[in-house]
């Protein structure tokens, strides 16, 4: 896998104010799902920023594709390779149709008419909203108008999609919607990263990274980080319900074995000693 | 306080081509000191039903009772009187907080229905303490300078401060961190039991309806389609996936979990210190057996 995003000993704080991220080091490798846990105020939507060049380090660099994200005449480029779609549907949208709003982006990049057609078209098919195409956005649900936004990302044809807690304002309806356009995209190839509070969300991806006051506290493979229960809540995050039952249970004594992970492996154990 | 809805319909727009039924029709009964969850997918008619508990929305046609206060289509009702007693904390309230301090924004309501200003700053300070915002560090901080999770709080005192009867929250702990929940939703739930408030939550949480909530209603396309304890409706697992609803992850766990056993566990258990206990239990009783 090739490395994507690097992020060099990175720190950053806002003018007059405490340090948000302190001395990161992270390499995002092409292809990868990974997921960005931790408490409110910890850092995460910053190092989120930080991967398109819409905040700058205070020291250190960014790379994206080998580009420095402080070097300005790049900073197009940038934004072209790593796209975010953020929190609120609603304040992403600019024009007054969904296929309007999707060729948005394109139109700053003189390309031939023909070939902005061709890249709209495929984008609103990859996240199954052709049949939406001329609908006003502000008809849409939540997760339909997420998916739009992401539409927007696609046609600049981007390497990586950052999603910004951008399940947090849905119904659990367009959140399922959203998750699923999320794995579809990581299987046709993209890297994709997800600052997220959502547990479910989190055991989709290939690395977990839970951050803490501006630092990288714990990072590797859902299962190995959501094994460590005390770490996570003493930070404030939650672990999932199978682990954490099994957790109780071996504490008082009922024989669960360790590395307990999915509801079915705890269901198949309880089941013989119930 | 009590609410009673009759026979409420709600209709967009009316008259104009943009004519849209919304709701109803709805008759409900909610009793003083009740705690009623409200569940449903976007567009399921919640918001605006919760719109007129205050009277924010008038009834198209039937009539809603808060208190001793009557709203009906054409009816004057004293509305203000109304919005003292009934807290409205609508989802990311820190987006209605504009003033220079903390505690300027929260004194506004009291402020603004001619509290005496010796009883706003008791109510201020009061307020703060129940949302755990000490008063010294916050009082002249401006509320737009703080973290999304104390916003929150700044926002929930400003409608605390009014000492409502009747509290109507709408996804009050979306986009906070897990624990940032549970100590706000714990902290309303105290409030709730020692104000003796009417409490209202709409949510798309379905853990926090079980665990909180008396009485979960469930809306689709403008009206209820299930009325019942936790347990009655989270027992209806078919209709609530049809309408892309989840049940809460405890009890997909016990379910699962009662299908390989011959005297299958209560499904009225949401709380994991509950279902832990309960299981401890079998499996000391037949490890004993052994």
């Amino acid at each position: 896998m090739d490395p994507l995003i690097i992020f060099n000993n990175v720190s950053f704080a806002y003018p007059e104010k405490d340090m948000v991220l302190k001395n990161i080091d992270l390499t995002i490798h092409s292809g990868e799902f990974l997921t960005i846990i931790g408490h409110n105020g910890s850092g995460k939507s910053t190092l989120a920023k930080m991967m398109n060049g819409l905040l700058l380090p205070s020291e250190g660099e960014v790379q994206v594709s080998g580009l420095d994200t402080k070097n300005s005449s790049e900073i197009w480029k940038i934004r072209q390779t790593v796209g975010i779609v953020f929190q609120n549907p609603d304040n992403q949208f600019v024009a007054p149709t969904v296929y309007d709003d999707v060729a948005f982006g394109l139109e700053n990049m003189g390309l031939p008419r023909e070939e902005m057609i061709q890249r709209i078209d495929l984008a609103l098919q990859q996240v199954s909203m052709t049949s939406f195409k001329d609908y006003e956005p502000h008809r849409l649900s939540g997760g339909q108008k997420q998916r739009v936004a992401i539409a927007g990302i696609l046609a600049m044809r981007p390497k990586v999609i950052v999603f910004d807690e951008s399940t947090s304002m849905l119904d659990p309806m367009g959140r399922k919607e959203l998750l699923a356009t999320t794995k579809a995209l990581h299987d046709e190839g993209f890297t994709i990263v997800g600052i997220t509070h959502d547990l479910e969300e989190s055991l989709q991806a290939d690395r977990v990274i839970v951050m803490d006051h501006g630092e990288i506290a714990l990072q590797g493979s859902p299962q190995e980080v959501f094994q460590h229960i005390d770490k996570l809540k003493n930070r404030k995050l939650d672990v999932p319900f199978s682990v954490e039952m099994a957790h109780r249970l071996r504490e008082k004594g009922v024989p669960v074995p360790e590395g307990i992970w999915q509801r079915e492996e705890l269901v198949e154990c309880l089941w013989k000693l119930l | 306080m009590e609410i009673t809805v009759n026979g409420l319909k709600h209709t967009y727009a009316q008259g104009t081509p943009f004519e849209r039924h919304a709701l109803g029709p709805i008759d409900l009964q909610l009793p003083s000191g009740s705690f009623t969850a409200i569940i449903g997918q976007t567009g399921s008619g919640k918001s605006t039903l919760i719109q007129h508990f205050n009277g924010l929305l008038k009834p198209t046609s039937g009539e809603i009772i808060v208190g001793n206060v009557k709203i009906t289509p054409k009816g004057k009702a004293p509305l203000r009187d109304l919005r003292r007693k009934v807290g409205l904390l609508f989802q990311y309230p820190e987006y209605q907080l504009f003033e220079e301090t903390v505690e300027k924004d929260i004194a506004f309501g009291p402020t603004n229905f001619d509290f005496p200003p010796e009883l706003v700053h008791t109510r201020v300070k009061e307020a703060m303490a129940f949302v755990g915002l000490d008063y010294d560090a916050f009082k002249d901080q401006s509320p737009l300078a703080l973290s999304g999770g104390q916003m929150r709080r700044v926002a929930m005192a400003g409608v605390l401060a009014l000492k409502p009867e009747m509290v109507v929250l709408d996804e009050p702990t979306a986009g906070l961190d897990p624990q940032g929940k549970r100590e706000i939703l714990q902290r309303l739930y105290k409030l709730h039991k020692a104000e003796k408030w009417t409490t209202i939550l709409v949510t798309h949480n379905m853990e926090d309806a079980a665990r909180y909530a008396d009485r979960i209603i469930v809306m689709k396309d403008g009206g209820i389609v299930l009325d019942g304890t936790p347990t009655e409706v989270f027992s209806k697992d078919v209709e609530l996936q049809e309408m892309g609803l989840d049940l809460p992850e405890i009890t997909q766990f016990i379910m699962e979990l009662n299908k390989n056993l011959e005297s299958p566990l209560p499904t009225n258990i949401f709380q994991i210190e509950e279902l832990e206990k309960e299981l401890r239990k079998r499996a000391m009783s037949k490890g004993g057996k052994r």
